[in-house]
């Protein structure tokens, strides 16, 4: 059954690091989920760019997709 | 930049020791891990060690020590390449090969040098490490050394593994890193269907049995024995400085594997050899465990047992644990520092881990009961830690 008690709720414009307090493998970990997804290889400096949601929409969909 | 720049840039923020009026680390011991600790000059009950078996302070260990100081003196002074290695280090790597069921070993003079060692000798920019998310830090630091791909995956969870292994195929070599006994809650890795899946991947798997050797399996074997596995193919590390109460870390493998790294592993070869004393308290320390393990074992798991119960009975949020190891759950640094500040006030020494040891907020107060300890210092832990409940 799917886990639906989830402790924060995420919008577009949550930081996730600093208010969902993800770590660097945390980071990693949602970056290698979205290159599964799209099939795609995310240059480092790019992921230095992702802090929000739609921070990540804009570089992928600026780049990538 | 100025020198003054330099130094205004690299400097202890201890607004947290300040905040809380209590730096848990660096502690002044004054004596070595008998029933009682001395910090300070007083007397504390000891839960921060890891001596699980409790023979850091064995006579047995000591005695061999000394006579290995009177035969070869203090050091080689030099690296195991020169003339560092002695007849005691290739007769202790054979004893502990045989010990964890591998072929060959190696000594470095640390764990943490070791693991950071390893990956940068046998893994390349095309390569990727598969590795669970909560690895120790000596694994991490030493998989980013490489600059190959790095997939976490979430912690024990074998879905999240086998989904990083899938979309890993097109790399030239894969690993899989994990630790055994993750020791921070005292998780144990489902390691036989790690290796299980690495057979059907074609990834080399590579444990950190650091907090299992001496620990876990039916004769304190660590992880292999207590996973069941056999004729395995991969690559083992372990501390011997916790269970084995000495200083050092291995690396055990294949033969020829072991003797590629003798000569590539930079971490090894440029290290001033770890000391025959050290050497022959490591294999004074095995003999003893593969004699005395089951008495040694069961106080160790008593001790654990009674704690563990205690503390859920009184009400603390202690993690779930599969090991001699009991964590509380206490939440944001400042709340760790302040329970770690009454445990320290009331004369328990247990092992605080803030941020960004553990995730943020997410700190636990670690405690490890040694199979030195007498049961009426259990007893009196336990009251304490009743009291401060209650208060």
């Amino acid at each position: 059954m799917e886990n639906t008690d989830y402790k924060y709720k995420i919008n577009p414009n949550t930081n996730l690091f600093t208010e969902l307090n993800i770590d660097s493998f945390g980071k990693l970990m949602i970056v290698n989920a979205i290159e599964d997804e799209f099939s795609i290889e995310v240059d480092e400096d790019d992921i230095e760019k992702f802090a929000t949601v739609n921070e990540i929409i804009d570089v992928l969909q600026s780049k990538y997709i | 930049m100025s020198t003054k720049k330099f130094y205004e840039l690299h400097y202890l923020n201890d607004e947290l020791a300040r905040k809380t009026g209590f730096n848990p680390y660096y502690v002044n011991v004054q004596s070595g891990l008998n029933d009682s600790l001395i910090i300070d000059g007083k007397e504390f009950i000891n839960l921060a060690s890891n001596n699980y078996l409790g023979i850091a302070n064995d006579e047995r260990i000591k005695e061999a020590t000394i006579n290995a100081i009177n035969k070869y003196g203090l050091s080689l002074c030099a690296t195991p390449i020169a003339l560092g290695g002695t007849d005691l280090y290739k007769n202790l790597t054979q004893k502990l090969s045989n010990f964890v069921g591998l072929k060959s070993s190696i000594i470095y003079p640390s764990c943490y040098q070791a693991n950071n060692g390893l990956f940068p000798a046998i893994a390349d920019k095309n390569d990727v490490i598969i590795i669970d998310q909560f690895s120790h830090s000596s694994l991490v630091e030493g998989a980013r050394t490489v600059g190959c791909k790095i997939r976490p995956f979430l912690h024990n969870n074998i879905d999240s593994l086998e989904k990083n292994l899938k979309n890993s195929l097109n790399y030239k070599q894969i690993f899989v890193a994990s630790e055994s006994v993750f020791s921070t809650e005292g998780s144990i890795a489902p390691f036989a269907e790690i290796v299980e899946l690495c057979k059907k991947y074609g990834a080399i798997p590579v444990i950190d049995d650091s907090h299992g050797i001496g620990v876990i399996g039916k004769n304190g074997k660590g992880i292999l024995e207590h996973a069941e596995i056999k004729d395995y193919q991969g690559i083992y590390t372990a501390s011997l400085g916790k269970s084995i109460a000495n200083l050092g870390g291995m690396i055990s493998g294949k033969k020829s594997l072991i003797d590629y790294l003798k000569y590539y592993s930079p971490h090894l070869i440029y290290s001033t050899s770890i000391t025959p004393p050290i050497l022959a308290g490591i294999e004074k320390a095995i003999c003893i465990i593969e004699e005395e393990f089951e008495a040694l074992g069961n106080k160790m798991w008593k001790y654990r047992n009674k704690l563990r119960d205690a503390l859920i009975k009184f009400g603390y949020d202690v993690r779930s644990s599969s090991a001699p190891i009991t964590s509380i759950v206490t939440g944001t640094s400042v709340d760790t520092l302040l329970f770690a500040k009454e445990l320290y006030k009331r004369k328990i020494l247990a092992t605080p881990f803030i941020y960004p040891s553990v995730p943020e907020n997410q700190g636990v107060i670690r405690l490890i009961a040694g199979a030195n300890l007498e049961e009426k210092t259990i007893d009196r832990a336990i009251q304490i830690f009743k009291e401060i409940k209650e208060s």
